[in-house]
């Protein structure tokens, strides 16, 4: 639609530019508005500077410019100059109609895009008011939560409180534990140590029960045995008085012995007398010294046999009678011993031995063993 | 139709129209640029005039085109009834 001509450099230059781009030279955007808005006023640059063209020889001008619009106008190549004209000028109003309608058009089409900007931002506007409402809400709710939070908060805080508390204690007293267990064991040691010790304790008072028992066992012998020889002393105590008792008539007897044997020694002095008679009277059997130790043999056993016999009554009655008595006897004795009249001896022998055993009484063992000590 | 260009040129230049019509078409024109309206015929000449003339119609087509591209763009951009959006497509095509 624009053509390239000669006339309206800068004019061409301008429209060329921004025939499809909207950016046109914002001056002829507002020149143009100018235009459809008031429709008084020309392009006043564009036109006027053509002034300068318009000094070219008149008549070619003219007709280079009838070519020009000739181009321009649609249809118009083929038309006289009247026709041309008559185009041209039918043309140019049906553009200004057009441009006027385009231009109400925009301007409604623009009016019409507020209104739905404008809807579209109340809708907007409500969105966002209910979306405030929204978190409003929900900011409340966080208020709550926050509360809720807040509390739990402090609660947690106390209950940290107590746990260290709780731990602290707990380590306390699993030290304390340690220490218990240590204790413990130290005790379970000196327990057994204890145990140990009882039991050889116990040990040692069983055999020392068991040796205990052996000695009362001992002592029940030993006591049995006591009793046994405090009787025996008992028993011996009265033997020894009995003893004592026979010692004292043993004494008696003695001293009245002493007498016989005095009495006795007379005798044996008569008697030697006699026998030294009777020897020089010529009986002599040869018995000699042998017969003087036989009779002394016998005179000791026949006095021995006379001094275990109980004399002492009867020769306290009696006197020399009874020692002439026993005189009589003894020579009486030995002579039936010396001699063949061996019944006369042996009944002497009986006879004393009757009186050795009557004499059994006064224990004539220890008699018998002073008369030989006196006669040793 | 080289040959009626070739004529018409040579008409220009021979006139077979008299030089008075041409100047009272020219004045006719003349009316309805809204520039040179007020002005007298006598000052302005007439290839003044056809020279506004040619200016005047690239300056017409020149809004169409930027008037046309303004709604083509507010059409896209907009949520127009499509009785309106119908109304001016087919103005714009």
């Amino acid at each position: 639609m624009e053509e390239e001509t000669t006339m309206g450099v800068h004019d061409l230059v301008q429209s060329s530019k921004g025939a499809m781009n909207q950016k046109l030279c914002s001056s002829t955007k507002r020149k143009i508005l100018r235009f459809q808005k008031r429709k008084t006023h020309c392009v006043k640059d564009s036109l006027c500077c053509d002034d300068e063209v318009d000094e070219e020889d008149d008549k070619l001008g003219v007709e280079r410019r009838i070519v020009a619009l000739q181009r321009l106008v649609p249809g118009g190549e083929s038309l006289e100059i009247d026709q041309l004209f008559e185009e041209t000028a039918g043309y140019i109003l049906a553009l200004q109609g057009q441009v006027d309608i385009m231009a109400e058009e925009t301007v409604v089409v623009e009016e019409r895009g507020i209104e739905i900007e404008r809807e579209n931002e109340d809708e907007k506007i409500k969105v966002l008011m209910d979306e405030i409402e929204g978190l409003k809400q929900n900011e409340t709710e966080h208020e709550q939560d926050k509360k809720a939070l807040e509390a739990i908060s402090t609660r947690a805080s106390q209950l940290e409180i107590e746990v260290s508390r709780l731990q602290h204690d707990f380590i306390s007293s699993a030290s304390e534990n340690e220490d218990l267990g240590k204790e413990l064991k130290q005790i379970k040691v000196k327990f057994e140590e204890m145990e140990i010790r009882i039991e050889s304790l116990e040990k040692e008072k069983a055999k020392i029960e068991k040796e205990k028992g052996d000695y009362l066992d001992k002592v029940v012998e030993i006591s049995a045995r006591v009793d046994e020889k405090e009787d025996e002393i008992a028993r011996l105590k009265c033997v020894i008085k009995e003893k004592e008792a026979e010692n004292a008539v043993l004494k008696e007897s003695g001293a009245k012995m002493a007498e016989i044997e005095d009495k006795y020694n007379e005798v044996k002095k008569q008697w030697e007398e006699l026998k030294q008679e009777k020897l020089v009277n010529g009986n002599g059997n040869g018995f000699g010294t042998d017969a003087v130790v036989e009779n002394g043999e016998n005179e000791k056993v026949g006095f021995k046999g006379l001094k275990g016999f109980k004399w002492p009554v009867a020769l306290a009655s009696t006197g020399t009678v009874a020692i002439a008595a026993v005189a009589v006897y003894v020579i009486y004795a030995r002579r039936s011993i010396l001699k063949e009249d061996e019944s006369i001896g042996a009944a002497a022998w009986k006879w004393k031995s009757d009186v050795v055993a009557c004499l059994d009484n006064l224990s004539h063992r220890d008699f018998c063993i002073r008369v030989n000590a006196d006669f040793d | 139709m080289s040959s009626r260009r070739s004529r018409s040129r040579q008409s220009a230049g021979s006139s077979r129209i008299s030089d008075d019509q041409i100047n009272d078409l020219v004045s006719k024109l003349q009316q309805l640029l809204p520039e040179l309206r007020n002005r007298s015929s006598d000052k302005v000449s007439s290839a003044r005039v056809l020279q506004e003339t040619c200016n005047y119609i690239r300056n017409l087509h020149r809004e169409v085109d930027d008037l046309s591209e303004r709604l083509s763009v507010l059409l896209e951009t907009t949520e127009t009834s499509s009785a309106q959006a119908a109304i001016i497509r087919s103005l714009l095509m």
